[in-house]
């Protein structure tokens, strides 16, 4: 067995961050801890990207989740909170068959990883990806592109309409 | 032990089943959300880890890209969702919430 390099070092320190903020969105009790280990789990998944010499995804992942779906979620959050009524009745139940379940498929699917020929060698890095994904995307992947931008001008109408309170009647004067 | 591939999608596993375990147990529809994230930033790994170690090119960095885009947006609708929901039940527990309309 030969040494640890640099990279796999940070390979642990970023892999045992990630489940333990994970574990955190999932078993802490708190709307908003949940919603900043979420912060945490997305910033160490970051940083796994630019272990993976994913350097554009990396940077996306900061912007827009960090930036943008956590800050969503806690405003979520904070504009429907009434965390004090939240009760643990039948939470137990659920506990009790959930997390075996999810042990369960976690063992099945560490015995499917294990027993199935994947490659380990990496490929030789090749720099920036950023030329690359966006080649991609203004050629073969021209369609779904387009679809995605319409997705997002539907969603931001969409969005609009739905959060948006409705004037009734005798507030109109 | 050098860090292999393996290494990679046993970690998005382990996030995955959180992220399910995360959607089975809460109650809050919030909370529900933030599994998802969990589970789409799982799959996103895999993704990624698989480019990386030969298996397609550079195409999975940008389903990871798209993935992302459409998780945004996924959380945008699903929050305006949750928003519409408390002003009409004063509520966002999802066992409560179990009617489309009255």
């Amino acid at each position: 067995m030969d040494a640890l390099t640099l990279k796999d070092a940070f390979f642990w320190v970023f892999a045992v961050l990630t489940v333990g903020f994970a574990a955190m969105v999932t078993f802490h009790p708190s709307l908003v801890h949940a919603a900043l280990g979420l912060m945490g789990t997305l910033v160490s998944v970051g940083c796994l990207y630019g272990l993976l010499d994913a350097d554009f995804v990396a940077v996306t992942q900061v912007v827009v989740y960090v930036g943008g779906v956590v800050i969503l979620f806690l405003f979520g959050v904070f504009l429907t909170r009434r965390i004090e009524e939240v009760r643990v009745t039948n939470r137990t139940v659920n506990w009790v068959v959930a997390v075996p379940a999810g042990l369960v498929l976690f063992a099945v699917i560490l015995y499917a990883l294990l027993s199935s020929a994947i490659p380990q060698a990496p490929v030789e890095a090749t720099g920036p990806t950023t030329a690359g994904i966006g080649d991609a995307f203004l050629s073969r992947y021209l369609l779904p592109f387009e679809v995605i931008s319409v997705v997002l001008l539907a969603v931001l109408l969409g969005a609009l309409l739905m959060a948006r309170r409705e004037v009734k009647p005798e507030e109109r004067g | 032990m050098h860090v292999t591939l393996t290494h990679f999608l046993v970690l998005a596993a382990a996030l995955f089943v959180l992220g399910l375990i995360n959607l089975a147990t809460r109650r809050n529809a919030i909370g529900v959300l933030l599994g998802v994230e969990l589970i789409l930033n799982a799959a996103n790994i895999n993704l990624v880890a698989f480019s990386r170690y030969g298996i397609g090119g550079i195409e999975g960095h940008a389903f990871a890209v798209m993935v992302i885009a459409l998780a945004a947006a996924e959380t945008v609708v699903a929050l305006a969702i949750v928003l519409a929901i408390f002003h009409h039940y004063r509520t966002v527990d999802v066992d409560e919430v179990s009617r489309m309309k009255e």
